[in-house]
C-alpha cells in the first residue's frame, strides 16, 4: 500500500489504476451498506454460515442420537423444535442441516459459474458458428423444466450429496452463459480489447484477463440469487427422496418426513421449512442489494 | 415478420432436437444393465435376459436405439410403460395431463390478475407504504419453498380448522390450496418483474415528452407507461411455463394430485425410465413451444424486435 513512498514508479498510471479500482469497490461497498435489506441479508447468511461451521459446538444434542421413548414429542423447553419421528432432536438436526444447504448452494453455484462464464465468453467472443451452436445448447438446457431434468438425472445417477451438487452444477449454468455472452458481444468491440490484440495477446488471455473481469458485476449478482435458487432445488430434491439420503440431516428430507407424519406429528413439517426460508431470504436480499450497489447508474 | 417467424421456428426445431439428444444421453449414461431395471429382482437365465434385451431392442447399437425412439416419438408413440401394467405411455399422459393443466392454468391466471396491477402500482408509488409492503411480500414469496407452504397450509386449514381437504382432487375445495401455493410463487416473481420494467419505462424520454406536451397523467400512465412496461412480461410468461411445470411436481406430490408431476414421481420410484424419458421430453418441448409462441407474439406487438 505504501510502496509509492518507498520507490516512486516511472509512471503513475498503475498506481492510479489501483486506486481507482479500490475506490470503485469501496464506493460499491458504501452503496451496499446504504441498502438496509441487503445488510440484513448478509447478517442472515453470516448467522447460518456460523451455525454450519460451528454445528458441533452449538447443537444441544447429537443429531444422530435416537431416543425411542420420546418419538415425535412436540416442542418443549429441552427440545425447542421437538423430536422427530424416530426420536432425534430436531433443533440439532436443523443446525446440521445448514451444512448440507450451504455446501450444496455454494459448490453447485461455483461449478455452474465456471462452466457458464467460460461457455458464454467463448460464444460471445468467437461469434459465428461457435456462437450459434453454443447458444442453441444453452437454449435447450434452459428449455427443460429444471426440476424435471434434475429428477431424471438424480434417478439416473443415483441420489447422494455428491451427485446432487454435480447435477445441479451442470444444469443451471445457462443463465451465466447468456448474460456473459451478451456482455462479451459488446465488450469485444471496445478499444482495450483491440489494444490487447495489437500487442499480441492470445484469445484465451484476452478472455480471461480482459473480458471476464469486466463482466464480474452482473455475475456476482446472479450468483447470489442463484445460491438461493439452488438451496430451494436441493430442498425439493431431498423432499422427493432424490437428494441427500437419510440419516444425514438435510432440511428437505426432514420436510419429507414431515409430510409423511403430518397427521400424527405436524411439528416436524414446520421448523426445517423456517430454516430454508431464513437462508434463501438472506441470499435473495443480498443479491438484490448487490444489484443496486454494483449498478453505478444507481436506480436507488 | 415472416422471415423472423421462420427463423425462430427453425431454431426451435434445432433446440428440440438437442433436447431429445440430451434426454437420451442422460438416461443411457445410467450405470448398470437396463435389463435389471425391467425385470427387477426376478431371477433369470442368461438366455431369458438375451430375449428381453432383443425384445426391447437393447442389443442394437446406441444410435439405432436413439433413432428408433425418435422416430416413434415423432409418430406420437412413446412406447409401453414397464411398471404401469404395460399401458401405453401416451394413455398415462392423457389421463394425467388435464389435471396438471387445470392446476397450472388457474395458478397462472390468478397470479397475473394480482401481480400485474400490484407491480405497476408499486413502481408508480415507489417508496410508499404500498411499495414497501409489496416488496416485502414478493421477496418472501420467492424465498419460501412452495412445498413447505403447502404443508403449513394443510396443517392450518385441513388439520386445525378442517375447512379444506388435505389431499386429492375431488370438488372445487380441493383446488384452493394447491392453486394458491402455485400462484404465490408466480405472483411474487411476476410482481417483482413488473415493478422493475415499469420503473425502467418511467425513466424513458418518451414519457417525459408525453408529459411535456401536456397529456394528462392518466393518459401518460395508461398509453405510455403501462403498455410498454407489460410488454417484456409476455416473454417471461413463456419461460414461466417451465417453472410452473417444475413447481407442479412437488406440489402434486404434496397434495396427492393425480397429474403429470405425480406420474413422473411414481415412474421414478418404480424405475420406469421410458415414462420419465417421455415426460422430460414433452416438458421441454412444451416450454420451447411456449417460448416460441410468446416470442412471436412479442415481435408482433413490438415492431422493434423484428428488425433486430
Amino acid at each position: 500500500m505504501s510502496s509509492e513512498f518507498v520507490a516512486p514508479p516511472q509512471t503513475l498510471a498503475p498506481v492510479q489504476a489501483a486506486f481507482r479500482r479500490q475506490n470503485e469497490w469501496r464506493r460499491a461497498w458504501r452503496r451496499f451498506l446504504r441498502f438496509k435489506p441487503a445488510v440484513a441479508g448478509l447478517v442472515l447468511i453470516a448467522f447460518i454460515a456460523l451455525l454450519a461451521i460451528f454445528a458441533p459446538l452449538v447443537s444441544p444434542y447429537d443429531p444422530y442420537a435416537i431416543d425411542t421413548t420420546t418419538r415425535g414429542a412436540a416442542p418443549s423447553l429441552a427440545h425447542p423444535f421437538g423430536i422427530d419421528e424416530v426420536g432425534r432432536d430436531m433443533l440439532s438436526r436443523a443446525i446440521y442441516g445448514s451444512r448440507v444447504a450451504m455446501l450444496v448452494g455454494l459448490s453447485a453455484t461455483g461449478i455452474s459459474l465456471i462452466i457458464g462464464v467460460l461457455i458464454g465468453a467463448t460464444a460471445g467472443y468467437f461469434g459465428g458458428f461457435v456462437d450459434a451452436l453454443l447458444s442453441r445448447i444453452v437454449d435447450a438446457l434452459i428449455a427443460f423444466p429444471l426440476l424435471v431434468l434434475l429428477i431424471a438425472m438424480a434417478a439416473a445417477l443415483g441420489p447422494s450429496l455428491r451427485n446432487v451438487i454435480i447435477i445441479i452444477g451442470v444444469t443451471v449454468w445457462g443463465q451465466y452463459a447468456r448474460v456473459v455472452r451478451a456482455e462479451v458481444l459488446s465488450l469485444r468491440e471496445r478499444e482495450f480489447v483491440t489494444a490487447a490484440r495489437t500487442v499480441g495477446a492470445t484469445d484465451g488471455r484476452i478472455i480471461v484477463r480482459h473480458i471476464i473481469p469486466n463482466v464480474l458485476g452482473p455475475i456476482i449478482v446472479l450468483a447470489s440469487l442463484s445460491v438461493a435458487g439452488i438451496i430451494l432445488l436441493e430442498a425439493a430434491l431431498s423432499f422427493l427422496g432424490l437428494g441427500v439420503q437419510p440419516p444425514t440431516p438435510s432440511w428437505g428430507s426432514m420436510l419429507s418426513a414431515g409430510r409423511t407424519y403430518i397427521l400424527t406429528y405436524p411439528h416436524i413439517a414446520l421448523f426445517p421449512g423456517l430454516a430454508i426460508v431464513v437462508t434463501v431470504l438472506g441470499f435473495n436480499l443480498l443479491g438484490d442489494g448487490l444489484r443496486d450497489a454494483l449498478d453505478p447508474r444507481g436506480n436507488r | 415478420m415472416t422471415r423472423y417467424v421462420i427463423l425462430r421456428v427453425l431454431q426451435g426445431i434445432v433446440v428440440i432436437w438437442i433436447v431429445t439428444l440430451m434426454v437420451f444421453m442422460i438416461l443411457h449414461l445410467t450405470p448398470g444393465d437396463p435389463v435389471d431395471l425391467i425385470v427387477g429382482e426376478a431371477n433369470m437365465t442368461t438366455e431369458q435376459r438375451e430375449q428381453i434385451r432383443h425384445f426391447w431392442g437393447l442389443d442394437k447399437p446406441i444410435y439405432v436405439q436413439y433413432f428408433t425412439w425418435l422416430n416413434n416419438v415423432l409418430h406420437g408413440n412413446f412406447g409401453e410403460s414397464v411398471s404401469f401394467g404395460g399401458r401405453p405411455v401416451t394413455d398415462l399422459l392423457r389421463a394425467a395431463a388435464p389435471n396438471t393443466l387445470k392446476l397450472n392454468g388457474l395458478a397462472l391466471f390468478f397470479s397475473l390478475v394480482v401481480a400485474l396491477p400490484v407491480g405497476v402500482f408499486a413502481a408508480v408509488k415507489r417508496y410508499t407504504l404500498f411499495d414497501g409492503t409489496a416488496t416485502v411480500f414478493s421477496t418472501l414469496g420467492i424465498s419460501i419453498p412452495n412445498f413447505w407452504l403447502g404443508l403449513v397450509l394443510i396443517i392450518l386449514f385441513s388439520l386445525k380448522l378442517g375447512w379444506l381437504p388435505p389431499f386429492g382432487s375431488n370438488g372445487w375445495k380441493a383446488y384452493i390450496l394447491p392453486v394458491f401455493v402455485l400462484a404465490t410463487e408466480q405472483m411474487a416473481l411476476i410482481a417483482r418483474l413488473t415493478r422493475a420494467t415499469t420503473l425502467e419505462v418511467m425513466n424513458q424520454e418518451y414519457v417525459a415528452t408525453a408529459r411535456a406536451k401536456g397529456l394528462t397523467e392518466r393518459v401518460v400512465m395508461m398509453r405510455h407507461i403501462v403498455r410498454n412496461a407489460l410488454l417484456p412480461i409476455i416473454t417471461v410468461i413463456g419461460f414461466r411455463v417451465g417453472v410452473l411445470l417444475s413447481g407442479t411436481i412437488v406440489i402434486e406430490t404434496v397434495f396427492a394430485w393425480p397429474g403429470i408431476g405425480r406420474l413422473l414421481f411414481q415412474a421414478i420410484s418404480r424405475r420406469d425410465y421410458l415414462v420419465v424419458q417421455s415426460i422430460v421430453t414433452i416438458g421441454a418441448a412444451v416450454v420451447i413451444l411456449a417460448t416460441l409462441l410468446t416470442d412471436i407474439i412479442y415481435a408482433y406487438v413490438d415492431p422493434r424486435i423484428r428488425y433486430r
